[in-house]
Formats: C-alpha cells, structure tokens, sequence
C-alpha cells in the first residue's frame, strides 16, 4: 500500500478502520477473513493511537508508577511477541499455510478491541462511580450490571483471540486450543512479573 | 443448433462474486474434530457466532452474573470492586 499522508487519505482509513472496528463485534469471523486477506499498517497505528490515548487518560486519572511511554512500549511489545510466538508456531505446524505479517499483526491487534473498551469503559467509571461498591441495591444492581458487560467483552475476547489464531496459523480447532493453552501457561508469570513490578494490575493482552 | 444445447461453463452459470465469496470462505479448509457428532456440535455452537453474537452473549452473560449472585452473593459486589481498580 503506497502512503499517501493528505487529509482525505487519513478520513478514508478513518472510516475504513471504524468500519472493520464495528465488523469486528457484529461479524467477527467476516470481518477477521477480510482482514486476512487486505490489511494496511494504518489500522495498527490507529489501535496504538487508542492505546496511547488510554495511558495517558489514566496517568491523569490515577498516578501510575512508570510513564505512559513506558507502558505503551511494553504494550506494544507484548502484542508484538505474542504474533511471533504464533507465527512461529505456524511456521513449525503449518508451512503451506500462507504467511502473511502485516495481517497476522492486524488480526492481534483487532483482538484487543474488547479489552480496550473494557479498559475505557472501567477507566471511565472510576472517574464517575469510583470505587468501592456498597452492598446496597444500588450497589448490587452496578456490580451485576458491570459484571455483566465484563463478561461480554470476555466472551468477544476468547472469540477474537481464536480467530486471530486460526487465520495467522491456519491450524484445526485442537491445535489452536493447545496454543492457547501453551501461550497461557506462558503469559502468567509474565503477568504476575508485571503486576509484582507495579507495571500493571491487568495487562492490555 | 448446437450452440443452443451446449452446457453452459461453470462461470456463465455462476456469477463472479458468488464464485469469490466462495473462494474467501474456503480460504482455510473447515475444522475437522474427527468425530462426526463433534464435527456437528462444533457446526451447531459456532454458526450463531459467525453473525450478532451479542444476542447469544448478552443473555449468557446476565445467567452467569445472576448465578454468581444467586451462589456467592455479596462476593460479586466484592469482584466488582475488584476489578474497577483492575485498571
């Protein structure tokens, strides 16, 4: 794809990207085929533009202990591993399989909509309802609404992340449940490093 | 004559996109589970995924967060706390 940086190019990847971000929660195995198969590196620099914009929202919201920078490098350099570490895979599993980079970034990145909107959506709330929930029925009735929500997004997120597996790998349903299975056990330690260094209680994954 | 009875070639009788959409949606061969019936779950649980899920997940997600409710009681207040510092 040749750049082309004027105002209307960007306004057309705009719309374009708004677009498969919708796609992506009303027909996920669609929009997930399309992105396969037609992928630029703008759609990536939109989601890190997202992810940018969240560290800096919250360093406002609440005082993290490392500069938005840093947490939007590890973000992005874990979302960056976590493609390697399946297309490694792919190229073990799955040779014939076309290898395609800049979708199989593009599909990783995709899946994090659901956790970015959970991150926005809780980082909003604790703006406007901050924490700790009472046990009142109004209490019960927010913890039963977010809960709720929170699972929704989980649901797309499992969703996602399959879809993202199956289109960069190529695999079968056991195998990808297997890779999953192993970037899990992985990915834990991970986390518990990143929380125990004050990086983050949740990661953006 | 015998150009009226000829058999018509496979892109007359289908029409180029039909033909394409078909080409994408075989773009990585179908899940085989290697077990008939769970070839035939696999098809039943995943086809309403494929478009809308959100009207399959919204009513999930409220059955779990009630039974959660109903079996742990005030715990799910306690998750919610939780995870709103989870940011």
């Amino acid at each position: 794809m040749v750049f082309k940086f004027s105002p209307t190019f960007l306004l057309s990847e705009i719309i374009f990207f708004v677009k498969r971000f919708i796609g992506v929660f009303l027909y996920p195995y669609k929009t997930f085929r399309n992105i396969y198969l037609e992928s630029s590196v703008s759609e990536f620099v939109f989601v890190a533009f997202a992810i940018a914009v969240y560290y800096l929202f919250t360093d406002h919201l609440r005082s993290n202990n490392y500069e938005p920078f840093i947490l939007f490098a590890v973000t992005v350099l874990q979302l960056l591993l976590t493609v390697c570490f399946f297309l490694f895979f792919k190229l073990i599993l799955n040779r014939d399989y076309e290898l395609k980079t800049v979708s199989a970034i593009n599909l990783f990145t995709y899946s994090l909509a659901p956790t970015l909107i959970w991150f926005y959506f809780n980082s909003a709330l604790y703006k406007f309802l901050p924490p700790p929930r009472t046990e009142s029925i109004l209490g019960i009735s927010f913890s039963i609404f977010f809960i709720t929500i929170t699972l929704i997004l989980l649901f797309y997120k499992i969703i996602l992340l399959y879809l993202a597996v199956r289109y960069t790998t190529g695999c079968n349903f056991f195998t990808i449940i297997y890779l999953i299975s192993l970037y899990m056990i992985l990915i834990l330690p991970y986390i518990l490093a990143l929380y125990n260094f004050n990086f983050f209680k949740i990661p953006i994954l | 004559m015998k150009n009226q009875h000829r058999l018509k070639s496979k892109e007359e009788v289908v029409p180029d996109n039909i033909i394409n959409e078909f080409r994408r949606i075989n773009l990585i061969p179908p899940n085989n589970l290697h077990l008939n019936f769970l070839n035939m779950a696999y098809k039943y649980f995943t086809a309403p995924l494929k478009s809308w899920p959100l009207k399959l997940f919204i009513p999930i997600a409220i059955l779990i967060t009630v039974l959660i409710y109903v079996f742990f009681g005030k715990l799910l207040v306690s998750l919610a706390t939780y995870l709103q510092y989870g940011f």
